[in-house]
């Protein structure tokens, strides 16, 4: 071979290597390890928070190859709470941790005078006789120790951070519940609940750039199931869960284009669909329940501009006839100053009984595109969500509907009843790089439309962030109320709009019912994945850069510690090399 | 290295490689050296909020007004402007005169500004300068510090360094919006009904004073109205009380006065004040625009504030209402009836609104109040009519934002909003003018209006535009009361409210009536005699006598089209070009499209002449008579404008209407397309569904807006048209189904390797009947339905007539087909198009303007049905694209050779068949193009070329933007057949723009300095602080400030 030939033949080889199949060293699959995306579960509830998800997901990538794969794990979220320190005002706050708790804050009895001390506003043992697990006046960070000053400025948060697997206070049980491999490079994880009669509670969908996959885990109780059991695989998902790579797997013969990265599933979970980086596609796969069957791909859309990497499954809306109206997703991009509506069309045509059903039974088209005028430049539009708390309301009523055992016909017509009573556009936030901001707006009204909207957004506002948006994600915060509650007094619920800003280390809070950024998160390095924790007032928040989780408070009951971090779970790792 | 030897070619020199890589840094060591890098450091970051104050080197505690600054000639008195930065809880000062930002303390690296305790919001200074209060928002952190002009700059020598402790400050109960100084005149301490307050606290350091009672500027307490908006009410602080507080401590504000904002919203059904062009002319039949009562449930949210005089305009964030405050004494509570927030275009919805702004009142009286409709898509401003509301202080209709005049000839306009491309940010008013002097009394006089008639004199006639127009009425001219928009996209918009020189800008021609707009849209003018003096215009010469008009975008150029000017009023390039898909049609065989007289609007029955302009060159048709008595335009001045398509020399041309600039977008590509597409681009999202057997199939597509998006016309429909063409009755089921839109297929099959056409039901497309049968069927659907190469040109079975148009669906049968063939066709169409194949839908029989605003007047209606909705909404009335051509009835029928059927055998034996025949009962026909059976009339006018009231008359085509005719040629006009053109000297809105200055801009706030006459614009993201020049409109500089 001629030298130059041997040096192709090398690149060639190198280039291969970056996505080993199966070669390389195994991956620590408890390790939280550049985590992208996190995913709560709906269907488990916690036995002491009621009506709290007692479960959460994480999805490790792997970014910088050291292992031949990654992993999801999963938290038991009920544990997670007990190493996370109580806000409080007042020690009246702190009676869920004992008789002997008392607040540490200025002027409560018991807390040390002396003024150099910094309170932390959490709830302490007032016993101040330090043990293992125990957080005292001394010790208000307990057996996890006070972080270095010097190292908050990476990762803030007061306290040091907890081992998952063997928590320091010793009293803790490991908070990981369970774990199975994947691929390298996944980019994030939604979770969806089967319906009713599945043999699973629900589901979980990961896309996988290594191996540009779509993996799918069925989960109970906070463990998974994919397979991981079928042979020496490294407890990773097997080939059966590992969707779009197989192109018999369809008659179209498609195979999933390289470099998914976001993806959404549509509020029956029956669709999935993916963008795929550098291609200019979507592709849409058909979720079957089954747990021996799963998504199928079954469209690839193209034709669109470059790097997609937004996406938001339209909630449900019923045409006029009583209908649902086809499933649909939102998609905003890098590369243009345009949203995209796509639009998941069936053949409805009377079969002859020959193979047409089986043959393009969904397509993915796109039915709609507006451009972004209400930003300066307006590409780069990274993170997009769509918030409808209407019609996520009927939603809501129709699962409790079907698991009650009510006849699934009779709980859907009570669902569109409902849906055609939502007159309200729903409101659609998009996180902007070109310049740094949160477009903020809702559908547009169109009597035109047969359900009476565009379902394309336009937006009424820009408002100003730091630089490196990233991410949308909608959740709630606990405000001072009435309506619910909990061991610290009454609260409510408020929606808010977090806007993960990767690049300035900021989460902005956004109040959409008052219109402003009412906090900002100091975040440790790369933020990236965050799930809302709103019924416990917490949200976790995966620092992609230092491989850990933060935990953020979110309960604006204790403004001293509101929007702050304070807890992390897993040792915070700089990546290798910026050791 | 042996390794990486062995990699390299046998023939490589590792000597040469050496003096390569020599010679390879040496060239990027020099590079580097001539590519310097310049990095912007942003002293500012996040930057919201701006107050001017003026600062005198004496730090009086008196402070200074604003309009003691700057002071020239020693430099004692500079403009400072205090900026918000949210990032990082301070207040930015930038020093306007020396044209710095000042570093408040140079001990720490990097730029200081004054810190505060939290969020900063809103910030004011009083009317005299000797203080500025801050809002400040955070858990727990909620106040108003005040900050005193003593102690902005930053601290001499000897003083302690500017922070937190350096303030006076107190801690509210809920966050702060936004804060108004007010002017007690009575100058009492605190209110009479006050609640009890703590004794007055004496400052221990008063390092930094602020003397508020002996400041200058109006008599009287200077008091706070601070909005609370999450407590739903506004509190009033006294300023002198907050500054006496000890710096550094955070005890409570003590409210002196609380306002709820609980006034009676009218729950009654309001009516909008509808001007007479938005007036249906049959009442009957449509629904008159009400808003209907909307019952509060949410509490009241105040926002911004807009302080005049004694009035205080409040937004609310919640309600569909602006509250009203009469301020004259703070301490009371008396609001006054709000203005009511509503929408004309969508009546149920609850407007509510962020910010607002108020205008002085103008030499004319009159008085506005700017309000952003913060839900609108995007955020748009309402107007509201403070004279108007005067005038009927009872009536609550009036209370309604503004319906405008002339929105039917505005389409990109709603008629009750100022609308722009991007969300509106927020609002100022600018009022100013800069005086000529009397040439009588050298005296200057401020808001004069310009005096256009010629046999006019006095000062108002200085303001006649020149002959070169650098000086009087023109564009640039900033001279009366005009409004700002600052939009999100980072530009801002100059709104006209009431210019001083509108009565100059205007064509030279006048129309003294009353009861009808002429040709330019003017009318109601003083004189009849035209504007000029002496052989000059006495006025601009513009196009339109719209080129101004109250509360809307304000033209950034002159509307004249002139070698001098450039071309700036509606203008074409050149005469609209003949094309045709097929082969070549001989000029006398095409189809014409050409200009034809106006009728003139007083209804006298006369003709004006068609005229157009191509660039600057005027052309008009002239009759000989016009000719010979050489008056204008036909008196030489012009070059003449043939309407006669039979003369083959005349050129396709068309007129273009100037009454409302407005509706022209800058420069455009029209088209004129025969059966043009209604739909572009294509859609790929459509599924065809039928029943097996079926003769009708539907085409369902959820999101393509069939009828308020793509205007789609089905056979019941168009029929309206057709009565208005003066089809009879008889014949319009025929000539409607043959003019009813089409779906045409334009995609192409499923890949030869798909397994669509091996497995699928692909192999059976060829019969769908026979499903048994193997076929390959790729090639039998390429056979019947041809395929994509020339999208031109495709196969007419593609085609399928709509039925019935919905707005998301199209009920639609194979276009001309009888039958059972219809059904048979469907299904093959099914099989050989499976899962939604690209699709267009094109107009049949007729021409379709495209490539431009394609406006329609088709909704949907009852059960979703596309129907013609302008006879009720009025803002289409000049809605339309589609044209029908004209016929002339003394051409031959026209006819083709086929075999006749009763012979299939025979080859030779043809029958000729007439495709068309120039006449009424024709179902393809548009107009016929002369009546020789006109009852009376021995010898027929040839009735070509068409004009005003000629039996033909009903086909020719106008909307806002074109006026023509189109005469079928003796060659029959084909799919695809167009003419085009272009058009420039559309309307462009006078703006300003952050851009030029950074691509990525927030712009947050806008305000403006009288005294500098400078309109200051605060950004989020690069800019930091920007000053235009409302002299130039452009940047001052240095500015922006970063």
């Amino acid at each position: 071979m001629r030298p130059l030939s041997r040096l192709a033949a090398l690149s060639v080889l190198l280039l291969n290597a970056c996505y080993p199949p199966g070669d390389g060293k195994a991956p620590p699959l408890e390790e939280l390890y550049f985590p992208t995306g996190l995913a709560l579960d709906g269907y488990s509830k916690s036995e002491i928070d009621q009506g709290a998800p007692r479960y959460l997901y994480l999805a490790n990538s792997d970014f910088d190859l050291q292992y031949r794969a990654a992993s999801v794990i999963s938290y038991d979220l009920d544990l997670v709470r007990k190493v996370v320190p109580r806000s409080c005002n007042k020690t009246a706050d702190c009676m869920a941790d004992g008789a002997n708790a008392i607040c540490d804050a200025p002027g409560v009895a018991g807390i040390p005078t002396d003024p150099n001390r910094v309170p932390t506003y959490y709830c302490v043992d007032s016993s101040d006789s330090p043990s293992r697990g125990a957080r005292t006046p001394s010790e208000p960070c307990g057996a996890f120790g006070e972080r270095d000053e010097a190292d908050l400025v990476l990762t803030p948060g007061r306290c040091n951070w907890v081992d998952p697997i063997d928590p320091q206070d010793g009293t803790t049980g490991k908070l990981l519940v369970h774990k199975v491999g994947i691929g390298a490079f996944a980019t994030d994880v939604i979770w969806r609940a089967a319906p009713t009669g599945s043999a699973h509670q629900s589901r979980l969908f990961v896309p996988v750039r290594g191996d540009s996959t779509l993996h799918w885990i069925d989960v109970d109780d906070g463990v998974f199931s994919c397979g991981q059991d079928n042979g020496d695989n490294d407890d990773g998902c097997d080939s059966l869960h590992r969707s779009g790579d197989v192109p018999s797997d369809n008659l179209d013969a498609l195979r999933q284009p390289a470099e998914p990265f976001a993806l959404d599933v549509s509020p029956d979970g029956d669709f999935v669909a993916i963008t795929n980086q550098t291609s200019g596609t979507v592709s849409l796969y058909d979720n079957d329940w089954r747990d021996d069957v799963g998504p199928k791909l079954s469209s690839i859309l193209g034709g669109l501009p470059l790097a997609p990497v937004g996406i938001a499954a339209l909630p449900r809306s019923v045409l006029p006839d009583g209908t649902d109206q086809d499933p649909g997703f939102l998609v905003s991009y890098r590369t243009a100053a345009q949203i995209d509506l796509l639009r998941v069309l069936t053949d409805k045509t009377t079969e002859n009984g020959v193979g047409r059903q089986d043959y393009t039974r969904h397509a993915l088209r796109r039915a709609g595109s507006i451009p972004i005028n209400e930003n300066s430049l307006g590409f780069d539009s990274r993170g997009i969500a769509i918030d409808d708390p209407a019609r996520a309301a009927c939603e809501a009523t129709f699962a409790d509907c079907a698991s009650s055992g009510s006849d699934v016909d009779t709980c859907k017509a009570e669902r569109a009843t409902c849906l055609r009573a939502v007159h309200e556009q729903s409101k659609v936030y998009v996180a902007s790089r070109a310049p740094a901001s949160l477009l903020v707006g809702a559908m547009t009204a169109d009597v035109n439309y047969p359900d009476g909207s565009t379902w394309l957004p336009s937006f009424s506002n820009s408002l100003a962030l730091t630089f490196g948006p990233s991410r949308v994600v909608m959740g709630d915060v606990k405000v001072p109320g009435t309506t619910q509650q909990d061991s610290a007094g009454s609260y409510d619920l408020e929606r808010r709009v977090f806007v993960i800003c990767f690049d300035s280390r900021r989460i902005f809070v956004y109040d959409p019912k008052r219109r402003l950024i009412e906090a900002i998160v100091s975040t440790g390095r790369g933020p990236h994945a965050l799930a809302v924790d709103g019924t416990r007032g917490l949200a976790y928040l995966g620092h992609f850069t230092d491989s850990y989780l933060g935990v953020i408070s979110l309960d604006q009951r204790f403004p001293q510690t509101y929007a702050t971090i304070v807890a992390s779970i897993g040792a915070p790792k700089a990546p290798r090399t910026s050791k | 290295m042996k390794l990486f030897s062995r990699l390299l070619p046998s023939s490589f020199d590792p000597l040469k490689l050496a003096a390569l890589g020599i010679c390879a840094w040496a060239a990027l060591l020099g590079s580097c050296s001539q590519t310097p890098i310049t990095v912007n450091l942003h002293a500012m970051q996040s930057s919201e909020n701006v107050s001017f104050v003026c600062h005198g080197i004496d730090n009086s505690p008196k402070g200074h007004k604003l309009d003691e600054c700057p002071e020239y000639e020693s430099a004692t008195r500079h403009t400072l402007a205090l900026v918000t930065q949210t990032a990082t809880n301070e207040v930015a000062v930038v020093d306007l005169y020396a044209q710095s930002i000042l570093d408040i303390d140079r001990t720490t690296p990097g730029y200081s500004f004054l810190r505060v305790g939290a969020k900063p919001g809103a910030i004011v200074t009083t009317p005299g300068g000797a203080a500025s209060f801050v809002g400040v928002s955070g858990l727990g952190k909620n106040g108003i510090f005040a900050l005193p002009t003593t102690c902005i700059l930053p601290p001499g020598e000897g003083e302690p360094a500017r922070d937190l402790t350096t303030w006076a400050a107190c801690h509210l109960s809920s966050a702060p919006g936004d804060i108004a100084v007010l002017v007690d005149p009575s100058e009492r301490e605190t209110c009479l009904n006050a609640p009890p307050l703590r004794p007055p606290s004496h400052r221990v350091d008063d390092a930094c004073k602020a003397d508020l009672t002996a400041e200058a500027g109006p008599t009287g307490r200077r008091k706070l109205l601070v909005a609370l908006p999450n407590e739903h009410k506004l509190v009033l602080l006294d300023a002198q009380r907050l500054l006496d507080q000890q710096p550094g401590s955070f005890g409570e504000c003590e409210p002196e006065a609380s306002f709820a904002l609980d006034v009676d919203v009218p729950n009654i059904p309001l009516a909008p004040v509808i001007p007479d062009d938005l007036k249906p002319k049959e009442s009957d039949m449509c629904a008159v625009t009400s808003y209907p009562a909307q019952p509060v449930s949410e509490p009241p949210t105040p926002g911004g504030f807009a302080l005049m005089g004694d009035r205080v305009y409040v937004a609310d964030l919640t309600r569909p209402l602006v509250h009203v405050l009469d301020v004259s004494d703070p301490c009371t509570d008396k609001e006054l009836p709000p203005l009511l927030p509503r929408s004309y275009t969508m009546p149920d919805r609850v407007v509510t609104t962020s910010r607002l702004a108020v205008s002085p009142l103008s030499p004319g009286h009159k008085q506005f109040v700017y309000a952003i409709d913060q839900d609108d898509q995007p955020a748009s401003v309402m107007v509201f009519d403070l004279a108007r509301i005067a005038e009927h202080p009872g009536d609550p209709d009036f209370r309604t934002p503004v319906v405008f005049e002339g929105g039917p000839r505005q389409p990109n306009m709603a008629p009750d909003r100022v609308r722009f491309n991007a969300s509106v940010k927020d609002v100022s008013f600018v009022m100013r003018d800069f005086p000529k002097p009397d040439p009588i009394t050298g005296a200057g006089e401020f808001g004069i209006s310009c005096e256009p008639d010629p046999n006019a004199s006095g000062p108002g006639t200085e303001y006649q535009p020149n002959s070169d127009y650098t000086d009087g009425a023109r564009p640039v001219n900033l001279r009366g009361l005009f409004g700002f928009a600052l939009l999100t996209s980072g530009q801002i918009a100059v709104i006209d409210v009431e210019d001083f020189d509108q009565a100059c800008r205007r064509p030279v021609t006048t129309n003294q009536s009353s009861s009808f707009v002429d040709l330019h849209g003017c009318w109601k003018d003083p004189t009849s005699a035209p504007y000029i003096l002496n052989g000059q215009p006495t006025v601009t010469g513009e196009s339109s006598c719209n080129i101004i008009e109250t509360h809307r975008p304000r033209s950034a150029s002159l509307s004249i089209s002139s070698s001098a000017t450039g071309i700036h009023a509606p203008s074409l390039r050149a005469f609209p070009q003949f094309s045709t898909p097929g082969s070549t049609v001989p000029l006398q065989k095409q189809p014409r499209m050409m200009a034809t007289d106006f009728a003139n609007p007083d209804g006298s029955g006369a003709l004006l002449p068609a005229e157009v302009n191509i660039n600057t060159q005027l052309y008009v048709h002239c009759t000989e008579d016009q000719l010979t008595a050489r008056q204008p335009p036909c008196d030489g001045s012009a070059q003449l404008l043939g309407i006669d398509p039979k003369q083959d020399v005349v050129q396709n041309s068309l007129t273009l209407p100037l009454i409302e600039p407005r509706s022209y977008a800058q420069d455009e590509a029209p088209t004129l397309v025969f059966e043009g597409r209604l739909l572009t681009p294509d859609r790929t999202s459509g599924f065809l569904h039928f029943e097996e057997g079926a003769s009708e199939g539907v085409v369902s597509d959820p999101d393509a807006n069939f009828c308020g998006g793509a205007g789609v016309e089905d056979s019941d429909t168009i029929a309206e048209r057709g009565t208005k063409l003066g089809i009879p009755a008889a014949n319009l089921k025929a000539w409607s189904d043959a003019h009813a839109d089409y779906v045409q297929i334009t995609g192409d099959y499923p890949a030869d390797d798909s397994p669509y056409w091996s497995v699928g039901k692909g192999q059976y497309c060829a019969d769908p009947t026979r499903a048994n049968k193997p076929e390959v069927n790729r090639d039998a659907c390429i056979s019947k339905f041809g395929g994509i190469d020339n999208l031109s040109n495709l196969y007419a079975t593609r085609n399928l007539s709509i039925l019935q148009a919905y707005a998301g669906q199209l009920t639609v049968q194979p276009r001309n087909c009888q039958g059972a063939a219809c059904a048979d066709t469907l299904a093959e169409l099914a099989c050989c198009f499976p899962s939604g194949t690209a699709y267009t839908v094109r107009a049949s029989n007729q021409w379709v303007v495209g490539g431009t605003n394609g406006l329609h007047d088709i909704g949907s209606g009852a059960n979703g049905r596309c129907v013609h909705t302008a006879t009720c909404d009025l803002r289409k009335e000049h809605f339309e694209r589609r044209a029908f051509e004209i016929c002339d009835p003394l051409l031959p029928p026209e006819t083709h050779q086929e075999q006749d059927p009763a012979y299939p055998d025979d080859l030779t034996k043809t029958i000729t068949v007439t495709d068309f025949t120039c006449a009424v009962n024709d179902p393809n026909v548009g107009c016929v193009g002369a009546s020789p059976d006109r009852p009376g009339t021995q010898n027929p006018r040839p009735g070509i070329p068409v004009l005003p009231g000629y039996p033909a008359s009903p086909c020719i085509f106008e909307n806002l933007t074109s006026r023509f005719v189109v005469y079928r040629g003796p060659q029959p006009s084909i799919l695809g057949m167009g003419f085009n053109w272009q058009t420039s000297g559309g309307f462009l809105p006078q703006a300003m723009s952050l851009l030029p200055l950074s691509s990525t801009v927030s712009p947050q706030s806008l305000g403006y300095l009288p005294e500098l006459g400078y309109l200051s614009v605060v950004d989020a993201s690069t800019l930091g602080l920007v000053l235009f020049d409302l002299n130039s409109l452009g940047v001052v500089p240095p500015s922006p400030y970063y």
